[in-house]
């Protein structure tokens, strides 16, 4: 049994259920007009239900700018697929120095406008300065109804040729003359959802690790790829937002400090050279909701082997893992009962 | 590029976590989910590293950098394409110019958790017929019976497998399969 004790120091396996049951739907909006140096990250329009909105955002030093959080919106049509998921507008302010607009891109419905503020990008902060929430509601759960969980599934399509592309050829190509230049052509056909990415559809084409998008010949921005701008050893794009996790999650994945979350990915940087150096973790970010129904696509049962015996499907409960957390599911209502953390 | 992953750490945590369990011998509760009886104590990492046709998937997993995710804590299940599978991908998916649209390529075939075949057979046989789990992409997976096989379906039913014989990791599952789920038609010039 040593090594049970060694497991539980580091497991710590009772994992109670955390009743995430506060609704609280709520404005949610932050005032933090920040003006800091680090400038406004991509403020994306996530996480709505917060409970009582109209605190003020205390951590304007950052830079979120004018952080609103609304609701969610709609997740679109569920047969729709990913792509087209709630979340509303967010806009991009002025940004000074480094774009890197938050662009939400086609995902459905919502209120949620985020506008980053302005602020000289001397680094990219992470998007916790948008948070501008004052009132969490009911405590019992994490954040007033919606657990901490990883809301900023996308950082934004960056504006402009990327750095390495233009120095290269003095400017991103057409998409005919890199049809002509460039094999990569072979991957003109793939929207970025095919790629992974959580955004709309449009004219985009790939090329040497990114995926750039195109308005005619003009090219209005780009996304590092995972395995191409974001391969290892690769530095972190400049102006790639990125976002912290919360500190479940960080725990949950041990991430440490040196890491960045972008796009349903979580790197890990070197610490000394700040190169990507691994993947930490892939999300789906799917939003599990107390009181709503899963996300489609979690009908097989599938929590972690050494946690079946404590969550195993029964008369009264159902469960399911995702990012880290076990779900309780009613399997009356077919709603999300509880959402369970596994690290305490 | 080149770099190394210690698995010694998830070997140890492993085993840890099987002894917390103490349920190697389980098989069915109940309502039929199903705990594995006799999961291996190696991470999906090393399954797939130890695999005998799954050496594309595993240099795959090295060049994006997954080997460490894989090694983890967190569960997943990959449905893993064999090396005939990813070599009927053609020309347009070889070379490192490639590797971003191969990541793409897994990343639809990895969802979250842990998924035997028996939960997956279970999960059918309560719906009354296919089910579907989300992957690390934007799309699903669909998985039905065909006869007495399992079979996985990619999202839009372009391609589906029979599933091989799964490997229970203690970290996750490795499914090999022998066909890429994912549509990678190109559009002719």
């Amino acid at each position: 049994m040593k090594i049970l004790t060694a497991a539980v120091s580091i497991l710590a396996l009772a994992a109670t259920p955390v009743l995430a049951q506060g609704n609280g739907n709520g404005g949610g909006n932050g005032g933090g007009n920040g003006n800091g140096n680090r400038g406004g990250p991509p403020a994306q329009a996530e996480r709505g239900n917060q409970g009582s909105g109209g605190g003020n955002a205390a951590r304007g030093n950052r830079g979120g700018g004018n952080a609103e959080r609304g609701n969610p919106g709609n997740r679109g049509n569920a047969d729709a697929g990913r792509s087209n998921r709630g979340a509303g507008n967010a806009q991009a302010g002025n940004r000074s120095n480094s774009g890197a607009p938050a662009q939400a891109g086609n995902r459905g419905n919502g209120g949620g406008n985020a506008n980053a503020g302005n602020g000289n990008r001397g680094e990219r902060g992470p998007s916790a300065a948008n948070r501008g929430n004052g009132n969490n509601g009911n405590r019992n759960s994490r954040d007033g109804g919606l657990l901490d969980r990883i809301f900023y599934r996308e950082t934004g399509l960056i504006n402009g040729c990327p750095p390495g592309l233009a120095a290269k050829r003095n400017g991103c190509l057409p998409p005919g003359q890199a049809r002509q230049h460039d094999r990569a052509y072979r991957y003109g056909n793939y929207a970025p959802n095919w790629w992974g990415l959580p955004y709309g559809s449009g004219n985009y084409f790939y090329e040497d690790g990114f995926l750039l998008q195109y308005d005619g010949n003009r090219v209005l921005g780009y996304i590092p790829l995972l395995g191409g701008a974001l391969a290892i050893g690769n530095p972190w794009p400049r102006d790639y937002g990125h976002n912290r996790v919360p500190d479940y999650h960080s725990r949950y994945y041990g991430l440490g400090r040196n890491y960045r979350y972008a796009d349903n990915v979580v790197y890990r940087l070197d610490p000394e050279t700040a190169a990507i150096a691994s993947v930490a973790a892939l999300l789906t970010g799917d939003e599990f909701v107390v009181g709503q129904a899963p996300p489609r696509g979690y009908d097989v049962y599938n929590v972690p082997y050494s946690y079946r015996d404590r969550y195993r499907d029964g008369p009264d409960a159902y469960y399911r893992y995702n990012d880290g957390y076990v779900y309780q599911i009613d399997p009356e209502t077919r709603l999300v009962a509880a959402a369970i953390e596994l690290l305490i | 590029m080149t770099y190394s992953v210690k698995r010694t750490s998830l070997t140890a945590i492993a085993a840890a976590l099987l002894t917390l369990t103490g349920c190697g011998d389980e098989t069915a509760d109940e309502a039929g989910s199903l705990a594995p009886s006799d999961p291996s104590t190696q991470s999906i990492a090393a399954l797939i590293a130890e695999a005998d046709e799954l050496s594309m998937v595993e240099q795959l997993v090295e060049d994006a950098g997954l080997a460490q995710a894989f090694d983890g804590m967190a569960a997943y299940t990959v449905l893993a394409p064999t090396d005939d599978a990813m070599a009927a991908l053609g020309d347009d998916f070889t070379g490192e110019e490639a590797r971003p649209a191969l990541i793409a390529v897994l990343r639809d075939h990895i969802v979250p958790g842990y998924l035997t075949s028996a939960d997956i057979t279970a999960a059918i046989e309560s719906s009354g017929g296919p089910v579907e789990m989300q992957t690390m992409g934007t799309g699903t997976l669909t998985f039905a019976m065909d006869g007495d096989s399992l079979t996985v379906s990619s999202d839009g039913g372009t391609a589906s497998a029979v599933i091989g014989e799964e490997m229970l990791g203690a970290n996750g599952v490795v499914l090999p399969v022998e066909v890429v789920l994912k549509d990678t038609g190109v559009e002719a010039d």
